[in-house]
C-alpha cells in the first residue's frame, strides 16, 4: 500500500505531508487489527462464560426442588 | 483425590486399619472378613454406591434422573462431612454447592416459619397475662367474689408465665438451629461467590485491556485527525475549482479535448485525496465494530455473572436463582436494532453517567453536562416523560451540543463529546438492563417499613395505653379495647403476615366498627380518631 501511495503522491501532489498520512493509515490499520483479534478471543470466551451460567441457572432450578424435597424429609 | 474419596473418605470405609478402597484389596468379600452383618451391609452399600458412581465418569453427564435423586439423598444421609468433600470435586462440585444451598435455606425457613409460630403464640400468652394483670389492677372490690376471681387469675398466670418461658427457651433453641443452617448456607453461597469471581474476574480484566488499548489508539490518532480533515477540505476545494475552470474555460470557449485534458488532472489530484480519506473511513468503520463487540462482551459478562443472586442469598431476599427474569440470547454484534422506545429522563441520566465515563476528565465537564429538573431539560428542550428512540435522543444532544460547543472554537472537546455520543446506547439491552438496577434499587429504597401482625398489634395496644393512660384501667369499655390476639384482629389463617401501617389503620377502624363494647358512639369516635393519630414512630416493634 506504501508503494501504492507514493506513487499516487507524486502523480497528484498535494499541501498534505502524504507520507505521515500513509504510515499513520498502516499504523493505525495494524493496531486495529491487533485490538480486534484479541477483542474476538474475549467474546468468544465470554460467550462461553454467559452460556455455562445460563446452564447452572436452568439445572439450580431442577437441583432446588430436589435439595428442598430432601430437606422436607430430613426436618 | 477422586470422587470415591470424598463421599467416602479413607477412614469411614476403613476406619480400623486400611487406607485403601475394598476392590483393591481383593474384593469386597474377603475385605469384609470378620466383620459383623451390619457394618459388612454397610460398606457393602457403600461399594455400590461407589460403582454406581463409578459408571459415570462425571455429574455433567447426570440429568438428574430418579437415581441422582436417591444418590444426593445418600450422600446427605452420609453426613454433611462427606458432602462438603464434594466442593474439592470438580464437575461435582457446583451442583454439590448449589444443592448445599438450598438444602440448608429450606431448613432455614422452616426454622424462621417455627419460630414466627411461637411468636405469635407467645404474643398470645403474654398479652393474656398483661389482661390478667390488668384485670387485678382494676378491680376495686378486693373481697368476695372479686377475691376468688383474682386468685383464679393468678392462679393462670403462674401456668402461662411457665408456658411462656417454655416457648421462649424453644424460640431460643430453634434459633440456635436457624443459626447453623444459615452458616452452612453461607458457606456453599460463599464458594460459589468465590468461583463466580474466578470466571469473571478475568473476563473483566480482558474487557479492561481492550477498552484501554482502544483508548490508547484514539489518543495516537487525535493528532491525525487534523490532517484529515485538511485532505478533506483540498478536495472539496479542487472540487470547487475543477468546476468554476470549467465553465470559465467553456464561456471562453476553449476546445472540449482541451478541457477534457485539464478536468482528468483536476479528478486525478481530487481521487487521489479520497483514496486516503476512504481508507480513513474504513478505520473509523472498524474501530466502531470493535467498541460494539467490546460491548457484546459487557453484556456477556453481565450474564455470567451470578453475584447478584447469589448476595440476595446472602442476604435473605427471595432467590432468584430459578430465573424469573430471563436474561435474553446471545448479544449479537450484528442483530438488527430493535427501535425500542425510551423515557426520555431515563435516557438523559443514563447519558450523565456514559459522558461522565467517557469523556476525558480534563474538560469542564461540569459545563457539558446536562442538567434537568421538574421533569423538563429546558437546554435541550426534552419531557422527562416523553418517549423515543436512541437515535432521536442522540440526534438531539447532538444538536445541542453542536451549538453549545462549536466545533472551530471546542474542536478537541467536540470531538470528545461526539465520540461518547457515538458508543452510547450501542447496545439498547445493556440500557434497559441499567435501567432495571435502577429499578430494583429505587423499590428497595421505597419500601415502607412491615411488621409482624402481632407486633403491629402490640404496637396499637402501646400506643392506646399511652393515649388512655390510667383511664384504660378505671374504663371497663376502654380495657375491651385492647386487641387480645391476631387471629381475633385479621383471622386465624393470617396471622403469620407483615403488614405497613397504613394497614394497620384500615383494619383497626374496621375492627372498633364492629367490636362488641365500643357501641359508644363517642368511645369508638375517640378510637377512630386516635387510630388517624396513630404515626410511623409508634409503629415500633414491641419496647
Amino acid at each position: 500500500m506504501e508503494e501504492e501511495s507514493k506513487a499516487n503522491a507524486n502523480a497528484g501532489g498535494g499541501d498534505v505531508d502524504e507520507k505521515l498520512i500513509v504510515v499513520a493509515l498502516g499504523a493505525m490499520k495494524k493496531d486495529l487489527n491487533e485490538i480486534e483479534k484479541g477483542v474476538d478471543q474475549t467474546l468468544q470466551e465470554s460467550a462461553v462464560a454467559a452460556k455455562k451460567a445460563e446452564e447452572e441457572r436452568r439445572q439450580a432450578s431442577i437441583i432446588g426442588n430436589l435439595a428442598r424435597e430432601v430437606a422436607d424429609k430430613e426436618s | 483425590m477422586n470422587i470415591e474419596e470424598h463421599f467416602f473418605p479413607k477412614n469411614q470405609v476403613n476406619e480400623e486399619e486400611s487406607d485403601v478402597l475394598p476392590e483393591e484389596q481383593g474384593g469386597i468379600d474377603d475385605f469384609h472378613l470378620g466383620r459383623s452383618p451390619e457394618i459388612i451391609g454397610e460398606e457393602r452399600k457403600a461399594h455400590m454406591n461407589v460403582e454406581d458412581l463409578r459408571l459415570r465418569n462425571s455429574l455433567d453427564k447426570l440429568d438428574l434422573t430418579l437415581g441422582d435423586k436417591g444418590m444426593l439423598e445418600r450422600i446427605v444421609e452420609r453426613g454433611r462431612e462427606a458432602f462438603d468433600g464434594l466442593l474439592d470435586v470438580p464437575a461435582i462440585n457446583e451442583i454439590a454447592a448449589r444443592f448445599g444451598t438450598e438444602f440448608d435455606q429450606r431448613l432455614l425457613d422452616k426454622s424462621n416459619e417455627r419460630i414466627r409460630e411461637m411468636r405469635v403464640e407467645l404474643s398470645l400468652v403474654e398479652d393474656r397475662i398483661k389482661l390478667f394483670n390488668q384485670m387485678n389492677e382494676a378491680a376495686d372490690d378486693k373481697s368476695g367474689m372479686a377475691d376468688l376471681l383474682i386468685g383464679a387469675r393468678n392462679e393462670k398466670i403462674t401456668e402461662m408465665r411457665e408456658k411462656s418461658d417454655w416457648i421462649t427457651a424453644k424460640i431460643k433453641e430453634e434459633g440456635a438451629n436457624a443459626k447453623i443452617h444459615e452458616i452452612n448456607r453461607n458457606k456453599y453461597v460463599e464458594w460459589m461467590v468465590k468461583r463466580n469471581n474466578e470466571r469473571i474476574a478475568p473476563l473483566e480484566a480482558e474487557k479492561a485491556k481492550h477498552q484501554n488499548d482502544l483508548r490508547k489508539f484514539d489518543e495516537s490518532v487525535r493528532p491525525l485527525v487534523v490532517h484529515f480533515e485538511q485532505l478533506k477540505m483540498e478536495a472539496e476545494a479542487l472540487e470547487k475549482e475543477r468546476d468554476s475552470w470549467r465553465e470559465n474555460a467553456k464561456e471562453a470557449g476553449m476546445k472540449k479535448s482541451e478541457i477534457r485534458n485539464v478536468v482528468k488532472e483536476f479528478d486525478g489530484k481530487i481521487n487521489h485525496r479520497y483514496k486516503y480519506l476512504d481508507e480513513w473511513q474504513k478505520i473509523n468503520l472498524q474501530r466502531a465494530k470493535i467498541e460494539q463487540k467490546i460491548a457484546a462482551i459487557e453484556v456477556n459478562i453481565r450474564r455470567a455473572d451470578q453475584s447478584n443472586e447469589y448476595n440476595r442469598i446472602l442476604e435473605n431476599k427471595p432467590l432468584l436463582i430459578k430465573d424469573d427474569n430471563p436474561i435474553p440470547e446471545d448479544a449479537n454484534v450484528n442483530s438488527e436494532k430493535i427501535k425500542t422506545k425510551f423515557k426520555a429522563g431515563d435516557l438523559l441520566e443514563l447519558w450523565q453517567e456514559h459522558f461522565v465515563q467517557k469523556v476525558d476528565k480534563g474538560f469542564q465537564i461540569k459545563e457539558a453536562v446536562i442538567t434537568g429538573d421538574s421533569g423538563r431539560s429546558s437546554e435541550i428542550k426534552l419531557n422527562h416523560d416523553e418517549e423515543m428512540s436512541i437515535d432521536e435522543f442522540k440526534k438531539r444532544l447532538s444538536d445541542y451540543y453542536e451549538k453549545r460547543f462549536p466545533k472551530d472554537r471546542n474542536g478537541e472537546l467536540a470531538a470528545e463529546i461526539r465520540m461518547a455520543l457515538g458508543s452510547f446506547g450501542r447496545d439498547e439491552e445493556l440500557l434497559r438492563a441499567q435501567l432495571r438496577d435502577w429499578d430494583e434499587n429505587e423499590r428497595g429504597k421505597e419500601e415502607a417499613p412491615k411488621l409482624w401482625i402481632q407486633d403491629a398489634i402490640i404496637s396499637w395496644n402501646n400506643f392506646i395505653s399511652k393515649r388512655f393512660g390510667v383511664e384504660l384501667k378505671n374504663n371497663a369499655d376502654l380495657a375491651k379495647t385492647v386487641i387480645l390476639s391476631p387471629g381475633e384482629f385479621v383471622g386465624k389463617d393470617d396471622v403469620s403476615q407483615e403488614i405497613g401501617l397504613e394497614e394497620l389503620q384500615t383494619i383497626v377502624a374496621k375492627y372498633y366498627q364492629n367490636k362488641p363494647g365500643t357501641e359508644n358512639q363517642l368511645l369508638r369516635d375517640r378510637l377512630l380518631q386516635e387510630c388517624k393519630n396513630f404515626s410511623e414512630e409508634d409503629f415500633a416493634p414491641r419496647s
